[in-house]
């Protein structure tokens, strides 16, 4: 389609010029940086990569839901936070952190059917009607935690096994962090196995690239979306105590998870798990690069990063044609 | 004007009526946190309803347009004490280049991804806005700024500026009403519901979607010059996700399918977001819930309810009427 | 191709014939019309109140000002707990312990106690609009708040739009609120931002030994007055600050701004509020093994941080007008009341309930001696507030000529008491004015706090 209303213009080569131009300046600038001072850098991708791994956490199940049912869960950063302070609640109450980390994902899977099942699946197949629910979603669950927790910011702590540091290029460097990035590359793994070597990872897949086909085929689809939802959730219950023993909760961080989820699952192109993997990695190593390098503006950095990437290829680095 | 224009225009002239007696039968903060409140709220939001309503892209980017044009103005008249009909020039312009600019990069996606990739112009602008110190001022942003006078009437009176925003509010609404009339309008509308074929056809697609676009920032601009005026300063808390949100409750409350959506859905906002909180301490769920419950009875919004709900009445006392009717026709036979 | 279908009702408006659209255009009129009709009489239901008699027995409105919603809320809450303690003493009743439950039975100088509250996000276009609420439509005679320092700004503005109402602060701290264009009848009976660092500087110097500092903090004004007054006294005793970090507002995760934190320093100042102040220790440690020291802002280790922070904090320093193991009467006092009134709430009163609890008690105390005359533009009122000598709980307050708070300042630093972290008071500064004792015109010539701010 893109390639159909792109008609008009002679000139495709521009934007891909002008990225080559920022690519070099980039490179060089970041290189010079790197040789001054080889230890901060490679700290520095450290630090990116297991930050990127977290939002792996949290985009993965975003993804998931997007490419099966084609439903933009904006909800999704709500979803984490709300997972995360139960967390908090259940590590309070238990002292277990694996206690919390089960609980939540569980209580926020229950939370996420019961949205499918109520609210979306009227409307199914109305894709930005569908978006937009979801936001109305996202301001009640946000609300919520206001009224139970009053609006207070919560850490849930680290496991204890793992309050510690490792020893890593001649530096400590905290374990949960690599921990972190550990469970990133199990989940996806663990994704790319339920996707790619089971029964219902292939429908699912054959449902990302036509589901009118599988639905046509026999397969009860109302049970893969509540399943594909059911698991979306789980992962963000779960990424929420993940989050929130790394950094801290407060009220407001639903927004910035979503934000992130959003920006790493449209570099990636949406519903595509490798794209996610590869562009949690960017932008985790393109926010901590920035911090050191221009902390002053660090923050908008993602972003520019998105525009580029959205501008070369409007569905992504790895997205399809819906 | 015969009768016929006027009965034509009934709806418009009575509602235009009202708006123009209300600031005398009310009390004066009536006047600015609902009037000009509601007005520039609902000119923001006519411009997304346009861009969704027209164009068939929803924009989260609005809250960005207008903190450009509030930002222009704040330092154009505090920070350098240029005159504040220069300095409007000057905002709606920049607002008008921006949008040009970001709706460049935006055309060439859809749906969702163009609902997503506007989302993250207006969380830029938010982080912009606070970084950028030396411009923008930083998180407290820019105080002071006040409205102008026009030929010895000051915009500082709250009426007058009511005034100004009542006659900016109906030029935009115009102004846009007439625009979808237009060729450019009508291709506009093929280009949302087919842009393949309107590629097809000879339309250059993007560059009718980037024109939309730059409308969409112009009245989005033209609403966040009154709102800098209304909140007499304006700071990243003004542009900042909330207000993103907010915007788009509006548009979806109203109705996204209408331009007159806009305005229906920034009085019920604005009287929601004063009186709530009366009787109920959650007022952001209370938001959400309607939200939710819009959406999922009436895609029209409030606007949609009322027709529907018309509608339904209607053919309710036809059919009273007519059973009424096929009895006096069996008494009489 | 996705297409956005949902927006339209397809065929629906299509298909109607000419006559039906305009018979159905009638229904929308008519029903437009008797909507806008109720609008407009509900508009002059409610916007007709907000009328003022004088009278003996006539109510006093307060109003009350703070944040509920957005990333202060847990800090509006203690607000609206001390606020409400200032009229127990004055024999309010707590008709519950969440924010919005009411205070019954307050009296002062023979007039009833109108309590009305707002909220708002922390932002001051809500706050503004939120004050708008209390002034003209509640028509509240006196006005507590707000929170932060950015809505200070905001409402000063409002104040001097609105001459017949007095208002007084929450715990606002930005130093422009009331050095720069003061408005006359705004009140400030908390001490601002730089005021929370006096004598930091010299103690650390002094009594810690140390000499090179850097500082780390939150990007935005009142982590600037807050690093650059703690940066004037310190450069004052001899000290030399070496590199200054600023974390943009948003950052989360501080693993490579600790990545720049020099190595040659004694001590780290660090300015950062609420959740990031344990994002950034919990990181800090991690990374560096915590062997530099902290150095604390006001806000950063607050009572209502602390709980979060665990015994990794004890012994480190901070400066505040406030902390929770005070040992003057009037704090004892204060705490006990706090405590049994609002048994879920801390382990002893944080800032914002101070900040609310001193200008609420000023706001009554000033009644009390003007003996509830209100008449005018409340001349006889802030004549009293403006000579009131108010005994706080950390010590006596009195106000400038810009109506700005002189008033003791502490020295803290973090100690374990009966199981709990509290600040424990190691050094008092009494009458600490808004120019740290410069003099107006010394500590205007310095530039004012910003990111670049030098020494003298």
């Amino acid at each position: 389609m893109a390639r159909g209303v792109r008609s008009g213009f002679g000139w495709q080569l521009v934007p891909w010029l002008g990225a080559l131009a920022v690519a070099v300046f980039v490179v060089q600038f970041v290189g010079r940086k790197a040789v001054a001072d080889p230890g901060q850098f490679l700290i520095t991708g450290l630090n990116g990569l297991t930050l990127g791994g977290l939002y792996f956490l949290v985009a993965s199940g975003f993804t998931l839901i997007f490419g099966v049912m084609r439903v933009v869960n904006l909800a999704h950063g709500g979803f984490y936070l709300l997972g995360g302070y139960l967390g908090w609640s259940i590590f309070r109450e238990t002292g277990s952190w694996a206690l919390a980390a089960v609980g939540a994902a569980v209580a926020i899977c229950a939370i996420g059917v019961t949205v499918q099942q109520l609210v979306l699946r009227r409307i199914q197949g109305q894709d930005m009607r569908e978006a937009l629910v979801t936001i109305g979603v996202s301001i009640i669950i946000a609300d919520l935690i206001i009224a139970f927790w009053g609006g207070a910011f919560v850490d849930i702590g680290r496991p204890v096994a793992l309050d510690g540091t490792v020893r890593m290029l001649g530096e400590a460097y905290p374990a949960y962090r690599l921990f972190v990035l550990l469970v990133a590359i199990a989940v996806g793994l663990g994704l790319w196995l339920l996707l790619h070597r089971t029964r219902a990872g292939m429908i699912v897949r054959a449902a990302v690239d036509d589901r009118h086909m599988v639905s046509a085929l026999g397969v009860n689809v109302e049970l893969l979306y509540v399943g594909v939802f059911a698991l979306g959730a789980l992962l963000a219950g779960f990424s929420g105590v993940m989050g929130g023993s790394l950094l801290s909760l407060s009220p407001g961080e639903d927004g910035r998870y979503l934000l992130v989820s959003l920006v790493v699952v449209i570099l990636g192109g949406m519903g595509s798990l490798g794209g996610a993997v590869l562009s949690a990695a960017a932008v985790g190593l393109v926010e901590q690069y920035a911090a050191v390098y221009d902390p002053t503006y660090s923050v908008l950095y993602t972003f520019v990063l998105m525009v580029i990437v959205l501008a070369l290829r409007p569905r992504g680095l790895f997205g399809r044609e819906a | 004007m015969s009768v016929g224009w006027v009965r034509r225009h009934g709806v418009a002239i009575v509602i235009l009526g009202l708006a123009v007696v209300f600031p005398f039968v009310v009390s004066e903060f009536w006047v600015v946190q609902i009037g000009i409140s509601s007005l520039w709220l609902a000119i923001v939001a006519m411009s997304l309803t346009f861009l969704a309503s027209y164009g068939g892209m929803i924009s989260l980017a609005q809250t960005a347009l207008y903190g450009v044009a509030g930002y222009a103005m704040a330092i154009l008249t505090v920070e350098n004490g240029v005159n504040p009909w220069l300095a409007i020039l000057v905002a709606l312009l920049l607002t008008v280049a921006v949008g040009a600019v970001l709706g460049t990069v935006a055309a060439r996606t859809y749906g969702i991804y163009f609902l997503m990739i506007t989302l993250a112009y207006g969380v830029f602008a938010y982080y912009f806005a606070n970084q950028a110190r030396q411009i923008t001022g930083g998180h407290g942003g820019i105080n002071g700024v006040l409205a102008p006078s026009i030929g010895g009437i000051s915009l500082l009176d709250r009426t007058n500026l009511y005034f100004a925003a009542l006659l900016a509010a109906v030029l935009c609404y115009l102004g846009l009403r007439y625009l979808v009339r237009t060729p450019f309008g009508i291709a506009l509308q093929g280009v949302r519901d087919d842009p393949l074929r309107m590629s097809a056809l000879g339309f250059n697609v993007p560059l009718y979607r980037i024109l939309a676009f730059v409308a969409g920032a112009f009245v989005a601009g033209v609403g966040g010059v009154f709102a800098v005026w209304y909140n007499v300063r304006i700071s990243p808390g003004s542009i900042d996700l909330t207000r993103t949100v907010d915007v788009l409750v509006v548009s979806v409350i109203g109705g996204l399918y209408r331009l007159e959506g806009a305005f229906v859905g920034a009085v019920a906002f604005t009287l929601l977001s004063n009186y709530a909180n009366e009787f109920t301490d959650r007022y952001n769920m209370l938001i959400g819930v309607i939200f939710l419950v819009v959406l999922l009875l009436s895609p029209g919004g409030l606007l949609g309810m009322w027709e529907q709900f018309v509608r339904r009445f209607r053919t309710f006392v036809t059919r009273l009427k007519t059973r009424d009717g096929g009895r006096e026709a069996r008494e009489k036979g | 191709m996705q297409k956005v279908s949902w927006e339209r009702e397809p065929g629906k408006e299509e298909t109607l014939t000419q006559s039906e659209t305009h018979r159905r255009h009638g229904w929308v009129r008519t029903g437009a019309i008797l909507a806008l009709a109720a609008v407009a009489a509900f508009a002059v239901a409610c916007g007709g109140g907000g009328g003022q008699e004088g009278g003996g027995e006539e109510p006093v409105k307060i109003g009350l000002l703070a944040t509920l919603d957005g990333p202060f809320a847990a800090f509006g809450e203690e607000a609206y707990r001390g606020a409400k303690l200032a009229l127990l003493e004055h024999g309010g009743k707590l008709e519950g312990t969440a924010p919005r439950d009411g205070v019954s039975g307050a009296e002062v100088a023979g007039r009833p106690i109108e309590l009305s509250y707002e909220s708002s996000d922390g932002t001051p276009d809500v706050a503004l609009e939120a004050m708008r609420r209390l002034v003209e439509q509640e028509g509240v005679d006196i006005a507590v708040g707000p929170l932060s320092g950015d809505e200070g700004l905001a409402i000063k503005d409002y104040a001097k739009t609105q001459p017949d109402v007095t208002f007084l602060n929450g715990t606002s701290a930005a130093v422009q609120t009331t050095l720069e264009d003061p408005a006359p009848n705004f009140f400030r009976f908390t001490t601002d931002g730089a005021q929370w660092m006096a004598g930091l500087g010299p103690y650390v110097y002094e009594e810690l030994g140390y000499r090179r500092v850097a500082t780390l903090a939150e990007d935005y004004s009142y982590p600037y007055s807050q690093v650059g007054a703690f940066q004037l006294q310190f450069c004052d005793a001899g000290g030399e600050v070496t590199e200054k970090i600023w974390v943009p507002l948003g950052t989360k995760d501080y693993a490579s701004f600790i990545q720049q934190i020099p190595e040659d320093i004694d001590a780290l100042y660090v300015a950062l509020g609420g959740s990031d102040t344990v994002n950034f220790v919990k990181q800090y440690d991690e990374f560096t093994g915590g062997e530099v020291p902290i150095i604390a802002g006001s806000s950063t280790i607050d009572q209502s941080t602390l709980q979060q922070l665990g015994d990794r904090m004890v012994g480190v320093p901070s400066a505040a007008p406030v902390g929770g193991a005070l040992d003057t009467e009037g704090w004892k006092e204060f705490a006990d009341a706090y405590t049994e009134n609002f048994p879920d709430a801390l382990p002893a009163p944080s800032l914002f309930a101070w900040g609310y609890y001193v200008n609420m008690k000023a706001a009554l105390q000033g009644l009390a001696e003007a003996e509830g005359d209100l008449s005018g533009s409340h001349e006889t009122y802030n004549e009293a507030l403006s000579n009131l000598t108010l005994e706080s709980p950390t010590g006596p307050i009195k106000l400038d000529e810009n109506r700005q708070a002189i008033a003791p300042n502490y020295v803290f630093e973090v100690a374990k008491r009966d199981g709990t972290l509290v600040n424990e008071p190691v050094k008092k500064i009494d009458e600490v004015d808004q120019t740290l004792g410069l003099g107006v015109e010394e500590y205007r010539s310095l530039a004012p706090y910003e990111r670049d701010f030098t020494c003298r």
